[in-house]
């Protein structure tokens, strides 16, 4: 193309241009991966690819991963062979659950006839007056009992030991 | 890889998962293979290139669109970019403040005007082939098949974007 001589000087303007640039242009984002995988099939419009060429000056480490990647086709059956402990370990990565979800249902009831709904309700209310009356009827005994032993006890303790009403008004009479 | 394939690929179906794996990692790994030191280093990113396209639901595998680029295309540029991410980790620290000598640390006050460029001086395609010719010593063929253009298209473009060069930073200026 040139002769060297030629050629170390357009080096030299090349790497004066390209630190003039580093110092007047900011970091760029990476590209998407799928925008640099199109640019390497040649898949890209004119002004796409200007971009990614634009990127690609400034990184220039990208140019060999877009360089493997256009015949990275090619290399699909020819590629070496991982050891079979990296191949397990990566197909562990995804377990093998069914990732479809089972809506739950519950289970249909049958319906039950007017009757028995009846009954039952019937049923219920029996069960609610006889557990009333069974607690009236004790309560009642309860009462009576209690109230008989007490009337009891009031006799007995004013024969043994009378009101001190009796003999605080001759005490009263006598200090007087 | 069929479009089903691929469908259930990101369904999370372990099959289709065990068939791509099966496929693509001989691939993932002779992409990497340049980068990284030793066999076992290599099977490392090829795991963690696996862990990035399922990680939080196959997000990165969904990105992918295969009516814009080939699978295997796509692949190499995830594993390589992954490797580098690897490589960025795994990059000896760097030495610590109290061991560089003070005269290195200096700050000189000298205010240092920016360069003025004219704007779009060389065009993205010049200051690739630049960058290919001169950064990545490749030749002109090897450009010319990378850009999918003729050999001649290449040295012309070479030879404009010097002339550029030369009336912008010539004697003259």
């Amino acid at each position: 193309m040139t002769e060297p001589k030629d050629r170390a000087e357009e080096n030299a303007l090349w790497r004066h241009w390209r630190t003039a640039v580093a110092n007047a242009r900011g970091a760029a984002p990476a590209p998407d991966p799928l925008l640099l995988a199109a640019y390497a099939e040649h898949r890209l419009s004119e002004s796409a690819a200007e971009d990614i060429e634009s990127w690609l000056a400034r990184h220039p480490e990208v140019i060999e991963d877009v360089l493997a990647a256009g015949i990275s086709k090619a290399r699909v059956g020819a590629a070496e062979e991982p050891s079979a402990g990296a191949l397990a370990k990566a197909m562990a990565l995804v377990s093998g659950r069914d990732p479809t979800v089972v809506p739950f249902r519950r289970p249909a009831r049958p319906a039950s006839p007017v009757w028995r709904v009846a009954v039952g309700r019937v049923a219920v209310a029996a069960s609610l007056l006889v557990v009333s009356l069974v607690g009236f009827a004790l309560g009642t005994d309860a009462y009576t009992s209690l109230n008989g032993d007490q009337q009891q006890s009031a006799l007995s303790q004013d024969l043994f030991d009378p009101p001190i009403g009796i003999f605080s008004g001759l005490g009263e009479e006598s200090s007087s | 890889m069929a479009d089903k394939d691929l469908a259930a690929l990101v369904a999370g179906n372990k099959a289709a998962w065990d068939g791509f794996v099966r496929r693509y990692a001989g691939l993932i790994l002779s992409a990497v293979r340049t980068l990284v030191r030793e066999g076992t280093e290599a099977e490392d990113v090829l795991q963690e290139v696996f862990v990035r396209l399922c990680k939080d639901d196959f997000r990165l595998l969904k990105t992918y669109d295969p009516a814009r680029a080939g699978l295997s295309t796509w692949l190499t540029i995830v594993a390589r970019s992954t490797a580098r991410d690897v490589q960025r980790r795994h990059r000896p620290p760097q030495s610590a403040l109290d061991d560089v000598p003070e005269r290195l640390l200096a700050v000189s006050d000298v205010h240092v005007e920016p360069l003025k460029l004219p704007k779009d001086l060389l065009s993205p395609r010049q200051q690739l082939v630049l960058t290919m010719l001169y950064e990545r010593d490749m030749d002109v063929a090897e450009i010319a098949q990378a850009l999918n253009v003729d050999p001649q298209t290449v040295r012309s473009t070479h030879h404009k974007a010097m002339l550029k060069l030369r009336a912008h930073f010539g004697p003259e200026r």
